[in-house]
């Protein structure tokens, strides 16, 4: 039931980041007036730095809950945190096309957020119960692919 | 001959053999310059579109994890699938570069999840 109560945080933390991705929009704006810029600035810092601390909580939480050959259904959260680190990866991508030099502390705090946010959903994708499905065709096509690779190695029709 | 010298995070269009047809398919290079051209082959992951395929070992690929946007939206990583490729095979030019900070989790995630080892790059 735990699970949910992640799952709630989760989609907060996306409503936050979506939103300041948002208001990011604005902030060109701003140039002209400093003191508005510095305050938006200042309160995207606020809350990507939340973020962060949840994201570290995330990693530590999972790592203490989630022991080795635990597996249960976790489809959802990770389809939750997968968003996340879309919305968030988004941002960044925003972040440095403006290339602007104060938001330095908003870029550095979101590659960490990212990087925890990776590891959460590794962990929950480790832990996560599924069934074996029948070879697919894609896994058939890519065996093909390497007998290829290996026929034209063999055949001497290497270039090299 | 001369052959392109191929590098880790490179995108590169290969011909994919399907049952009854080749189709070509974008590729992201995980093994590094000096391993491919010792042989002119590299290891590579397989990039997909289709949803039918995504799941636990998909690595999911947006546009602002490259240098230039990728042709298909809603693109993924088959992390288990990994080819042995030849670099006669490319179609092309280069189509993109991943950037190293996305890369470097593509590849932590190939190593937790499909090997359970520790993949973290040597700075």
């Amino acid at each position: 039931m735990l699970v949910l109560d992640y799952n709630t945080i989760i989609k907060h933390q996306f409503q936050d980041v979506d939103a300041s991705r948002k208001n990011f929009h604005r902030l060109s704006w701003l140039n002209l007036f400093h003191y508005f810029k510095k305050k938006a600035i200042d309160q995207l810092n606020k809350t990507l730095s939340s973020q962060l601390i949840h994201s570290r909580g995330f990693v530590s939480e999972f790592n203490d809950r989630f022991k080795e050959g635990t597996q249960i259904d976790l489809s959802y959260p990770i389809e939750l945190f997968q968003d996340l680190i879309n919305i968030n990866i988004k941002l960044k991508a925003e972040i440095e096309k403006s290339n602007d030099p104060q938001l330095k502390e908003a870029d550095e705090i979101l590659a960490e957020t990212i990087d925890h946010y990776y590891t959460s959903l590794r962990i929950l994708k480790r832990h996560n119960k599924r069934e074996s499905i029948p070879t697919s065709q894609i896994a058939i096509d890519s065996c093909r692919h390497s007998l290829n690779t290996l026929q034209n190695v063999t055949n001497g029709r290497r270039t090299t | 001959m001369l052959l392109m010298a191929v590098e880790q995070r490179e995108v590169y269009l290969l011909p994919f053999p399907l049952t009854s047809e080749v189709e070509d398919h974008l590729f992201i290079v995980l093994s590094v310059r000096q391993a491919n051209e010792y042989e002119n082959t590299f290891i590579a992951v397989m990039i997909t579109s289709s949803e039918e395929y995504l799941d636990d070992f998909s690595f999911e690929l947006s546009n602002e994890m490259f240098d230039i946007p990728l042709t298909k939206e809603d693109s993924h990583a088959r992390m288990h699938l990994l080819q042995l490729c030849m670099n006669k095979e490319i179609i092309g030019k280069r189509i993109t570069k991943m950037k190293p900070q996305y890369f470097k989790q593509l590849m932590r995630a190939i190593g937790d999840l499909i090997f359970h080892y520790n993949f973290t790059p040597i700075e």
